[in-house]
């Protein structure tokens, strides 16, 4: 067994406990101090977060690969100072001050931001801006009742198969197609129906 | 222990000087600050840089980073901030994008709006994507299971050891070398 | 000065083309044969997907292009679940706000994009491009309430095919009413058609773009239970002797509401 093979995959091993938040005492501060500086491990940690990136799905606009590489030249051209000071603030008021001093001196923006929640502006307020053009509805029709904000939903597995997935068995794909089918094309869901028919023909 | 401790000793890192050590952190939240942005922007092609101004304001505002909430949820406020600026900004520009969609030789993913890939980095990331799903489809079921429980459903490594009854360390040695696995096959795919 | 004009007037003009392109939309599949080609983008892989509408006929068909071999799956659509543009337009006004932008082009055709943001939490905002001379989609997002992109996908060609309505092929009335009925009915859906086809019964609801459709058949103790794909939901459930199974383009609440106040027609209340 070659003992530097063995080495590497011990770090690695570690490496993979601390982006889980498992790794303490002696050999988080050893990996710390070594992940600063080893092109390797810090290669393999940006292969690892990649693998956790496709399997967590974040959803939305998918970032270029070179995201983090522009981050940090764009870091790196600013030339500012790394930011000194200690983050454990108890009785830490004189490395406050220091901090401020350099950050002064260093003429870095200081950032103000306030605690919000996000919350998709339109479905706080159900009713609101409706606009001049709206057409009169007739006397039957349904009253507009105020609906509360739903709890976005979690991705539900089907049956009891535990922690989620979306695989379909044939019979429960016919149901989605039938009613993608049945006559209102554009409508949310149709293409995710045709597409599961379309993964069915793989 | 948890994820966010492992966020302070990063932050504390860059904070005594080491300013390389915040590429660690970019690379840990980098598509998650991406989709807290998006909330905001919606389809706006300046996701990216605004998602990118949030890392440059969050690396210049660490000192005053005092540590009584997690890590990412004071990244997560920074990005929902410099978005909502954004938007303020920018509110009353026109929409001025003219989206041609060629047709034969080969379609273009609209994404490329949001993003800066060139079409062979779009094919890369794609190929990285399904080495990666094909690559977990593969692994042992007690791999597969420890890994899935991880990074799909967030549990901690103690939940998981409970829930597949084994000792944590064997929790850590599947999830590792779940993880191994894939990275083998990703690793000749992003070799620079 | 021109050009502060046109942006100051812009949202004027786009509100009136959007009534425009709005009642051309609300009509495109009852008046419309057309060929259209697309791309699912947030498939993976990417789907190429071809649909052949046939203005009030009974068959559409959609022929799979991608992955090599190419596959058709016959379309058999309800015609009457197709409301009037009228009725449709309607529906929509009550459950979205309707927000144009500028014009653009999808797969070289002028469209204009109208987000339709839902007023509650029962269905998906989406964003239309929408052709200006057809009314029909070029290009759909649809997302959850926190903003994830739940379906994506954008036409490469549209092609109008000539006109071949045959009045003999036009599918029979739906019945108006169903062995079971949805009371309360979800704020913004009304029940549209009624399908049956052997032992199985169809019910289908529209909110003027969001569409669910509750399938009744007996019940047979087959797995029952949850399950979402981009942004098609589907819950079944068995409940007094019957299997329901709710398919719509809406969370999924909203197809547990459906379940919830799903009884059959013969009923007066609960306990029956």
């Amino acid at each position: 067994m070659n003992h530097d093979q063995d080495g590497a995959d011990v770090l690695r091993e570690q490496l993979s406990a601390l982006m889980d938040g498992e790794l303490e005492g002696s050999e988080k501060a050893f990996l710390m101090r070594r992940l600063a500086h080893d092109q390797d491990l810090k290669a393999s940690w940006d292969r690892y977060h990649q693998i956790r990136e496709v399997l967590s799905e974040p959803q939305g606009p998918r970032r270029s690969m070179d995201f983090a590489d522009r981050v940090m030249a764009a870091i790196e051209a600013e030339e500012a100072p790394a930011p000194q000071r200690a983050i454990r603030s108890g009785g830490s008021g004189q490395g406050w001050r220091q901090a401020f001093g350099a950050a002064m001196a260093a003429g870095v923006a200081a950032v103000a931001f306030w605690v919000t929640e996000p919350v998709a502006p339109e479905l706080t307020d159900p009713g609101a801006g409706r606009s001049a053009s709206m057409v009169e509805l007739p006397a039957n029709a349904p009253t507009l009742m105020p609906v509360p904000l739903l709890a976005p939903v979690q991705r539900a597995s089907f049956g009891d198969s535990g922690a989620g997935g979306t695989q379909l068995a044939p019979l429960e794909a016919h149901y989605l197609l039938q009613h993608a089918a049945a006559g209102v094309p554009s409508a949310p869901g149709t293409a995710s129906a045709y597409v599961e028919w379309a993964a069915q023909q793989r | 222990m948890s994820e966010a401790d492992t966020d302070l000793e990063l932050v504390s890192r860059v904070l005594k000087g080491e300013r390389k050590v915040f590429d660690l952190i970019v690379r840990r939240y980098q598509s998650r600050v991406c989709a807290a942005v998006a909330k905001v922007l919606r389809r706006s092609p300046d996701i990216e840089d605004v998602a990118q101004e949030t890392f440059l304001r969050a690396y210049r505002a660490l000192p005053s980073f005092r540590g009584d909430s997690s890590f990412y949820t004071w990244l997560y406020k920074i990005a929902i901030n410099t978005a909502r600026n954004h938007l303020a900004t920018n509110s009353r520009r026109p929409q001025l994008a003219d989206v041609d969609i060629s047709v034969a030789e080969h379609f273009e993913d609209e994404r490329r709006l949001l993003d800066r890939d060139t079409p062979e980095k779009e094919m890369l990331r794609e190929e990285v994507e399904q080495t990666v799903l094909k690559a977990v489809d593969a692994l042992p079921e007690d791999m597969r299971t420890a890994l899935t429980l991880r990074e799909v459903d967030g549990m901690s490594y103690e939940d998981i050891s409970k829930l597949m009854e084994c000792p944590i360390g064997t929790v850590r040695s599947r999830i590792f070398r779940g993880r191994e696995a894939i990275d083998r096959l990703l690793r000749p795919l992003l070799k620079d | 000065m021109l050009a502060l004009a046109t942006l100051l007037l812009a949202p004027v003009l786009h509100a009136d083309e959007m009534q425009t392109v709005l009642a051309r939309f609300g009509s495109a599949e009852q008046n419309l044969s057309y060929r259209l080609t697309w791309v699912v983008s947030d498939a993976r892989p990417p789907q190429v997907l071809e649909r052949i509408h046939r203005a009030g006929q009974r068959q559409s068909s959609l022929e799979l292009l991608s992955g090599g071999a190419t596959a058709t799956l016959p379309l058999p659509t309800l015609p009457s679940a197709q409301p009037e543009s009228a009725q449709r337009l309607l529906l929509l006004q009550q459950s979205y706000r309707l927000e144009p932008r500028a014009r653009e082009t999808v797969a070289r055709r002028v469209v204009l994009p109208v987000w339709f943001r839902p007023n509650d939490g029962l269905r998906y905002a989406t964003m239309l491009w929408l052709d200006v001379e057809t009314g029909v989609p070029l290009k759909t997002q649809v997302h959850d309430s926190d903003g994830r992109i739940l379906e994506y996908s954008v036409a490469t060609a549209l092609e109008l095919l000539p006109d071949a309505t045959d009045p003999a092929a036009s599918a029979p009335a739906s019945a108006r009413n169903g062995s079971w009925r949805i009371d309360p009915m979800p704020p913004g859906f009304r029940m549209v058609a009624v399908h049956r086809e052997g032992a199985r019964e169809q019910l289908f609801l529209l909110d003027g773009l969001a569409t669910i459709s509750i399938f009744v058949e007996p019940a047979d103790g087959r797995r029952t239970g949850a399950m979402r794909r981009g942004a098609m939901s589907s819950l079944i459930r068995e409940q007094q002797g019957a299997r329901l199974t709710a398919v719509g383009g809406v969370p999924l609440v909203t197809l547990e509401r459906v379940l919830n106040a799903a009884i059959p027609t013969g009923c007066a209340g609960s306990g029956c």
